[in-house]
């Protein structure tokens, strides 16, 4: 699998990651460059004596460089991967040196012993090590319980201290008084409510247009509607629980995912979600399921000044089972061991729906049905027209029915360019409000609409 | 979203001002869902309506009807997919100072601009002038229907075609000038009819603005008009109207300051002792002259009077001094560098070059022109004056420019020292060249560059600062030369010069992979 130019940069880290690649990607640069199907490797002339020796795993893609840099892939290992989609002539060595075939080897060893980890994990036990094990567990989570309790009714009279002096008065406090409740959720060890807080505070504090507090009551009123529900979570469906405690802030587990029978396809990667939140970076990842019509979404994280692992592709295709979540609407899955990306070419890419606007949005009504709390769904427009009215962004279908996008949305006048008036399919969040596009199939060609939103904060 | 209004009453001023009534907010269907409220706190009461609300809302959205716009309509040649992705390494920051050439290249090549990345050029042109003018002939249908809906770039880009007249007669002044280069450039005649056909009620500023716009198309039909505004109120239209007429060759103007210099100038053929000229200074300046723009500022280094010659003979064709004195231009050049008021009429005789090869490149006007350049280069003349030579090599024909510099190149020496002046001359010649110059120049340059990198390697500042305006011209055609022929690996000097060698070869390989991804088929 060989990817664009484009789809390259976009796994660089920052910007300056990319450019810095694009300045290795010079022929004079690199020595002993070689390809297999496997790999590619080469030598890079450095500022230091001994050359660097830049290598990648193609599958993954998996870069590795004996470089001193922190950046990860680093420019080495971007520019390989340019020069290997520009000069691919260079490469002309094609069994691998020692250093390369260890990592891969040594790579191949660890993804085994992981998986027999996995496998492992609870036969090992004896029972009453299990039984140990299961009290240790539940006496933790009591604790976690009484302590988010106690932060949710801490929340619940400030939230009822707002709606009592209204919104109108709110917009004059400082921002410290958000934070400080933000961070009271967080001691709770209610993450996920402390960053709703942060998104409404950021909603409050940015924004000078008229109607500003309808986005704020609405996050509000779905805290107020969370802790309610929390509250009265034994009598909620099975599904919905595991939703209603993601969306306060216990995290689920992968074992948690790995207990659901697992859901095998053709996948397809259809685009990707930045969002860069106090110290963590998220990613959400989304994937169609070519049969199963089924929509799944792989989340990575990363902490501190570390980079996300590179994105999966859009239009990269993998093979194989995913383990949703529990939820009453899946959609967060993992991969299972046995989930493999296909060579260019090998699989059918055509996703085209052709299913009328009305029945997506009713799969939207079905979806909030099912969970309240969902907030946006992957959805994929056929044939729809960007075009500004009044100055906001449009995708209209055939019929006139239109969808507005995000004010804030930094690529509408690239889509627009791209799709010259015509009608083209996109992909991207549809949330009952507005769509946010992340990818568009413009005459068989895909664009990405790189978006890295800082969200709050 | 919107909300109901005693909801959003409530959630604005607070429910302790406005009580929220049980069942309110809950319409439409959704009052079904009133159960789940009831008693509860009535703040709490207040989230819960507006979540319920919100849910209701967001379920059951219903898209609103967009009435149709017209697409573009497309044929263009899309441009090879390498091109394409050699451009958006450029927009992602690598050698920036190369989007010019990529542009040039996509023009020359009549290719269309990737669709992807128009608004990101569009942008880049608003702030930087050199892009915009670019990207103008580059804008195609779909270029020019994008501009069309965005007001901004509209404004900096103009849009071409039927609304030419529309933005003449309804444009902002910027506009207006774009639709009158505009029509200039179709039909220069009914261009100038309609300019005249409001002047007097323009307002000054307008007149200003518009008056440069003739030098489209610029002929002596325009002439009687131009004489017209010399007595305009506003002085810069004065200005503009003289600078255009001076450079106008025949003109009224242009005769009056040959008449005024015909007295002054007097020619000496002597058979012996060669020929020479005697020159007197004009002794008054008066309404006329005025009128023609000499004497409105005062020139640097020279007098009063001395200035007054030099305004005289920069609006006097340099052929017109070779014609009248059956001189070459060099011997005509040597005659006035002999003489005592030389530097004011040299300074004027190269402004008038840089008037005249704008709008008449004529052999004789690209003769004079080289002659000066070559006799201040080789140190044959000598300029006190500040007067800035080069202002018009960009304006000389492609064959002149390369000529100039071969003849530096092959009559100079050719070990480079650290104080050789002829880098700086090469270096402004490279920084105004219209075009990459031809293999044999680049190679010649390349090798005196060499050269001097080993001649005086130690303090050869001059040469490694000109490096990166080497690297826009020479020649990419073949990339095998450039890596040719540089010092050795353990060359004791490389720690100095091996950033700047490294740029300068990442430059021209950087085109050379540039130049040759245009001339891929795949699309």
């Amino acid at each position: 699998m060989s990817l664009s130019v484009e789809q390259i940069l976009a796994l660089a880290p920052d910007a300056s990651s990319a450019k810095a690649g694009g300045q290795q990607a010079s022929p004079a640069k690199w020595s002993q460059l070689g390809a297999n199907d496997q790999a590619l490797w080469g030598l890079c002339q450095g500022s230091g004596k001994d050359p660097y020796r830049a290598q990648i795993e193609l599958a993954e893609p998996a870069f590795k460089c004996t470089c001193p840099s922190r950046k990860f892939p680093c420019k080495h290992g971007l520019g390989l991967y340019l020069m290997y989609v520009q000069h691919v002539k260079s490469f002309t060595d094609a069994t691998p040196p020692q250093w390369v075939s260890d990592w891969l080897q040594s790579r191949g060893q660890r993804a085994e012993k992981k998986a027999v980890k996995l496998a492992e994990n609870d036969v090992a036990l004896t029972e009453e090590e299990l039984a140990a094990k299961a009290r240790s567990q539940q006496k933790r989570q009591d604790k976690r319980s009484d302590n988010m309790a106690h932060g949710l009714d801490v929340l619940e009279t400030w939230l009822a201290d707002i709606a009592r002096e209204g919104l109108a008065s709110v917009k004059a406090k400082s921002m410290q008084s958000w934070e400080a409740i933000a961070a009271r959720m967080v001691d709770a060890q209610a993450g996920g409510l402390a960053s709703r807080i942060r998104r409404a505070s950021a909603l409050v504090h940015a924004s000078s247009e008229t109607n500003w507090e309808l986005p704020v009551a609405r996050e509000l009123a779905q805290i107020a509607l969370l802790i309610q529900s929390y509250r009265r979570l034994e009598r909620l469906p099975a599904g919905l629980q595991a939703d209603v405690k993601t969306a306060v802030g216990w995290v689920a587990t992968q074992e948690d995912a790995l207990t659901q029978p697992a859901v095998h396809d053709t996948w397809i990667a259809c685009g990707n979600l930045t969002q860069h939140e106090e110290r963590v970076s998220r990613r959400a990842c989304y994937l169609r399921g070519l049969t199963s019509r089924k929509w799944a979404m792989l989340l990575q994280f990363s902490g501190g000044s570390q980079a996300l692992p590179p994105p999966l592709s859009a239009g990269t295709v993998y093979r194989g089972g995913l383990h949703y979540y529990p939820s009453a609407a899946p959609l967060r899955a993992l991969f299972s061991s046995d989930m493999q990306a296909l060579p260019d070419g090998e699989s059918n890419r055509n996703m085209a729906d052709a299913e009328p606007l009305d029945s997506h949005l009713q799969e939207y009504a079905r979806t909030l049905a099912a969970n309240p709390f969902a907030g946006q769904i992957p959805m994929r427009l056929d044939a729809v027209v960007p075009q500004y009215v009044n100055s906001n962004l449009l995708l209209r279908t055939a019929d006139g029915s239109a969808l507005p996008v995000p004010v804030g949305f930094q690529h509408a006048w690239r889509m627009v360019a791209l799709a010259g008036g015509k009608p083209v399919d996109v992909f991207g969040l549809w949330d009952g409000n507005e769509f946010l596009p992340l990818t568009a199939v413009v005459q068989n060609h895909l664009h990405s609409f790189d978006i890295e939103n800082a969200a709050s904060t | 979203m919107n909300l109901d209004t005693q909801l959003h009453t409530a959630v604005l001023a607070g429910t302790a001002r406005t009580p929220l009534t049980p069942g309110s907010g809950l319409a439409g269907g959704a009052e079904s869902l009133q159960d789940s409220i009831n008693g509860l706190a009535p703040e709490n009461a207040l989230w819960q309506a507006i979540a319920v609300h919100d849910l209701w809302q967001r379920a059951g959205f219903v898209p609103a009807i967009a009435d149709a716009a017209p697409a573009a309509d497309d044929d263009e040649r899309a441009c090879p997919r390498a091109a394409e992705q050699m451009l958006s390494l450029l927009l992602r920051g690598l050698h920036p100072n190369l989007l010019e050439s990529w542009l040039q290249l996509a023009r020359s090549h009549g290719l269309r601009l990737p669709h992807v990345h128009l608004p990101t050029l569009l942008d880049l042109g608003l702030q930087k002038p050199p892009i915009r003018a670019a990207l103008m002939p580059l804008l195609d249908k779909r270029g020019g229907w994008l501009v069309a809906q965005n007001p901004v770039w509209a404004e900096r880009y103009g849009v071409a075609g039927e609304d030419v007249h529309a933005q003449w007669n309804l444009g902002n002044p910027a506009e207006r000038a774009n639709a009158l280069r505009a029509m200039r450039a179709t039909d220069p005649a009914s261009a100038l009819i309609a300019l005249q056909a409001d002047w007097a009620n323009e307002s000054p500023e307008n007149r200003a603005n518009l008056l440069p716009c003739l030098e489209v198309g610029l002929s002596l039909d325009d002439e009687a008009f131009l004489e017209s505004t010399l007595d305009d109120k506003r002085k810069e239209v004065r200005t503009h109207a003289q600078a255009l007429l001076a450079a106008l060759p025949g003109s009224r103007l242009v005769q009056r300051c040959i008449d005024r210099l015909a007295p002054l100038i007097a020619y000496k053929k002597k058979l012996l002792l060669g020929s020479q000229i005697d020159v007197e200074l004009p002794k008054v300046c008066d309404k006329a002259m005025t009128r023609d723009g000499v004497g409105a500022q005062a020139q640097p280094k020279l007098g009063e009077k001395a200035g007054w010659l030099r305004d005289l003979a920069s609006r006097v064709p340099p052929a017109h001094w070779s014609q009248s004195w059956q001189a070459s231009p060099a011997d005509a050049i040597a005659l006035m560098a002999k003489q005592e008021f030389g530097q004011a009429l040299l300074a004027g005789v190269i402004e008038a070059c840089a008037r005249n090869l704008r709008f008449a490149p004529s052999a004789e006007n690209v003769e004079w022109y080289c002659t000066l350049l070559s006799g201040l280069v080789f140190g044959k003349i000598k300029l006190e004056v500040p007067v800035n030579p080069m202002a018009a090599f960009g304006s000389l024909p492609r064959a002149a420019q390369e000529d100039l510099v071969l003849r530096w190149l092959t009559d100079s020496d050719a070990r480079w020292d650290a104080g050789n002046p002829l880098i700086d001359w090469i270096r402004q010649a490279a920084n105004a060249a219209s075009a990459p110059w031809s293999e044999r120049v680049s190679r010649l340059l390349l090798s005196r560059l060499q050269n001097g990198m080993t001649a005086s390697a130690e303090n050869h500042w001059r040469l490694r600062s000109a490096l990166n305006d080497f690297a826009a011209v020479l020649d990419v055609g073949a990339a095998a030369y450039f890596e040719e022929n540089w010092p050795a690996a353990d060359w004791p000097h490389w720690t100095q010069w091996r950033t700047n060698i490294d740029d300068f070869l990442a430059t021209l390989r950087f085109r050379h992979t540039m130049q040759r991804s245009f001339l891929e088929t795949s699309a």
